[in-house]
């Protein structure tokens, strides 16, 4: 069923209000359609350009923007004749996410022996994690596997100290002496971290050069 | 952990990337509550003795059923990041200046079944001076028991929150019994759903909590995915 006539401008061409203007709904006519070739896309372009939003539409990006259909920024890698025109590979693309993933990966490596290898290795783990789409890109991939040895270090650190502590001696005395401590005495964790310092100093710690000592 | 759950997370996971600075003030404004309803709580619990005791638990149960108008609000944030709306960070408190009566019904039922189930815990091991293997023996198969069915409870109004946040016209109630229906067949793939963070929370024990700000949100982003799905 056609719709009804009515007139949109006046008898002197003037638009009336209220009403959308023909030159309004010329514009939209004229819109470019981005689902189809535009002036002077080859169809390799045309072609790219799609595999671009099929690929975005997979990754639920905001593909109904038009700085994407154009292939302007953001998601594409320029225009055809770029040196690398194309979608960029989910591998090479960095979120906020997966740099904090690498920063924390590689603070976990740094800080092996002073401690804080397992805070950083479970931080960039939980980071790279949380940095994946579908899955994991190339820089989150390192970050893991920094974060995750970080983690192992950590525990292989604990295992070889406990070992060493064991070995000397030093844990039983320890043990010993937590049992017969007066839970009452305010200054019992303080000296008992003394005694343990001492001991370890006593046992593992730094001698003389031989010949210095007098 | 099925495919279903993997693609609630995979979707979570997307649509949370690029807007974690708002996701994690959220989780800071829920970790600081938590902090100082915890510290609440120790200002109400004088000292050693039963009358104590049961004052502390009530006046623990009076903040975590206040808490969970705030969870409502965060709950309301990640919906909306979810559908691809606008979240202000208003939307915390957006619960609580609208119908705040509702969200503290459904929180105090699941508060107080949770603790109803807690009171054979408290007698066997926590009340009494002395406290037998029998009794020790008895507590953990409660817990374990116990724990399963406050689970299952919890998995069947588990939406109930998001049913309310949905309809403004629906009562609490009605909502725990929509939610209840819904979840009909898929308690189990919820608490798979849920059981697949335990990693997460083994890698936040070791930042001291920390992690807890960016594992939160996406916690609470599955949950509301979950509900998208079970709609």
């Amino acid at each position: 069923m056609t719709e009804p006539f009515e007139p949109k401008n006046n008898e002197e061409g003037q638009d009336l209000p209220g009403r959308s203007s023909y030159e309004e709904e010329r514009r939209a006519d004229e819109a470019p359609d981005f689902n189809k070739p535009q002036p002077g896309e080859s169809y390799a372009d045309y072609m790219h350009r799609l595999d671009r939003a099929r690929k975005a539409e997979m990754e639920n990006l905001d593909h109904s923007r038009e700085e994407y259909w154009s292939g302007l920024t953001d998601y594409g890698r320029g225009k055809s004749g770029d040196p690398n025109y194309g979608p960029i590979p989910e591998e090479y693309s960095m979120n906020g996410m997966s740099k904090a993933a690498f920063a924390c990966g590689i603070l976990s490596i740094v800080t092996v022996f002073f401690g804080f290898s397992l805070f950083f290795g479970a931080l960039g783990v939980i980071f790279a994690l949380l940095s994946r789409k579908t899955k994991f890109g190339r820089q989150s991939r390192i970050a893991l596997w920094m974060s995750s040895a970080g983690i192992f270090a950590f525990f292989f650190s604990l295992i070889i100290t406990i070992h060493m502590l064991v070995s000397s001696g030093i844990w039983g005395r320890m043990v010993e002496r937590i049992r017969n401590m007066d839970p009452n005495d305010p200054n019992a964790a303080a000296v008992l971290e003394e005694q343990l310092l001492e001991e370890i100093l006593g046992t593992y710690g730094v001698q003389s050069a031989p010949g210095t000592r007098a | 952990m099925n495919a279903k759950n993997r693609t609630i997370k995979q979707n979570a996971r997307q649509k949370l990337l690029g807007g974690y600075s708002e996701h994690c003030a959220y989780a800071i404004l829920l970790g600081g509550l938590e902090v100082l309803s915890g510290w609440i709580m120790g200002l109400f619990i004088p000292g050693a003795g039963m009358q104590s005791f049961i004052f502390g638990l009530i006046v623990s149960a009076v903040l975590q059923v206040l808490l969970f108008v705030f969870y409502a609000g965060a709950a309301l944030h990640f919906l909306k990041t979810l559908r691809g709306e606008p979240s202000p960070l208003t939307d915390f408190i957006e619960p609580l200046r609208r119908s705040a009566d509702r969200y503290l019904v459904v929180g105090l039922i699941e508060v107080a079944v949770g603790y109803v189930l807690m009171i054979p815990i408290y007698a066997a091991c926590v009340l009494p001076d002395r406290v037998t293997r029998g009794a020790l023996i008895f507590s953990a198969v409660w817990l374990i028991a116990g724990g399963i069915a406050y689970i299952v409870f919890l998995a069947n109004f588990a939406l109930s929150i998001f049913i309310l946040l949905d309809d403004p016209a629906v009562s609490p109630l009605a909502a725990m019994k929509m939610s209840a229906e819904k979840m009909r067949g898929k308690k189990g793939s919820f608490v798979l759903l849920v059981l697949s963070f335990i990693g997460y929370g083994l890698l936040v024990i070791f930042t001291f909590g920390l992690g807890l700000i960016w594992v939160l949100p996406y916690f609470l982003a599955s949950v509301a995915g979950f509900y998208e799905d079970a709609k």
